[in-house]
């Protein structure tokens, strides 16, 4: 899977949590999911949830621990399913 | 340091399924599932120990200058005081603890988060927009320091921590502002006499 369709997906993913429709319409690696799409931080764990089921890995705590920016959110996915 | 967390009850029920498979595991520890499960509101309880842990972490995360961490099962919650209206609370993060207090109303839930008890702290919520709440904040810091409001700003590090700034110079850390749905809430230290 390219990093291109990953961030498709993610983008897919992340759409129904998104509080600023502005900074969604920019939507790319740099992208903070707190402080820009102001994400309610209750909704990152369904992000998680949602990111595990669709690229069907599992995200430990360790690894979520910095999954601030959507380049975080690509790299993690990458290097899991990788490891799969 | 201080911090402090508001949950807004009816946007929560809403907003987030904690009931999904898999949501109670990455935030909760095996205890404070249990805690949750066990009680007879478990739509309040959840929220209430969501609720510790972004407190304490707030407070935690100004204490070290720390970046935005999404690890919940680090904090582990005990609630050692539970009535209809309030609980108390320590929070440990590592080797950080912290005390939390939580007023808790039929729509909403707040917590603040603190390292030792003794210090003078005012809190509060209300319902008002976060933009709202942040005017009616400012105001009070520049009525308390004697100050033009038109100089102050709220601003946030590259943390994402906020701060104040009078005439674009830092002036305090030391507060906590936090929104959700309908209702905002603060807390800060009073001043020392």
């Amino acid at each position: 899977m390219k990093q291109d369709e990953i961030l498709f997906c993610l983008k897919k993913i992340v759409a129904p949590y998104v509080q600023n429709d502005k900074a969604f319409s920019e939507f790319n690696e740099r992208t903070d999911f707190l402080r820009d799409l102001e994400i309610n931080s209750a909704n990152l764990v369904d992000i998680i949830l949602d990111v595990e089921d669709e690229f069907d890995i599992a995200i430990d705590n360790d690894s979520m621990d910095r999954m601030v920016t959507v380049q975080d959110a690509v790299n993690l996915i990458e290097t899991k399913r990788r490891g799969t | 340091m201080i911090g402090n967390d508001i949950v807004d009850l009816e946007l929560a029920a809403v907003q987030s399924n904690w009931r999904r498979p898999g949501f109670l595991e990455k935030v909760f520890t095996a205890a404070e599932v249990d805690f949750i499960l066990s009680s007879e509101d478990q739509d309040l309880y959840v929220w209430m120990l969501w609720s510790m842990k972004e407190a304490a972490y707030k407070a935690h995360q100004r204490r070290f200058s720390l970046p935005r961490h999404l690890n919940w099962k680090m904090q582990e919650c005990h609630v050692k005081k539970l009535l209809n209206a309030s609980s108390e609370g320590i929070v440990s993060i590592g080797k950080g603890k912290y005390l939390t207090f939580t007023d808790i109303i039929s729509n909403a839930i707040h917590t603040i988060a603190v390292e030792e008890k003794g210090t003078g702290i005012r809190k509060g919520f209300f319902q008002l927009s976060s933009e709202a709440a942040r005017r009616h904040f400012l105001r009070q810091v520049a009525l308390e320091k004697s100050v033009d409001l038109q100089a102050l700003a709220l601003e946030k590090n590259k943390e994402g921590v906020p701060f104040i700034s009078l005439h674009d110079r830092r002036l305090s850390e030391a507060f906590s502002l936090s929104a959700h749905g309908r209702f905002s809430g603060f807390c800060h230290p009073l001043r020392k006499p």
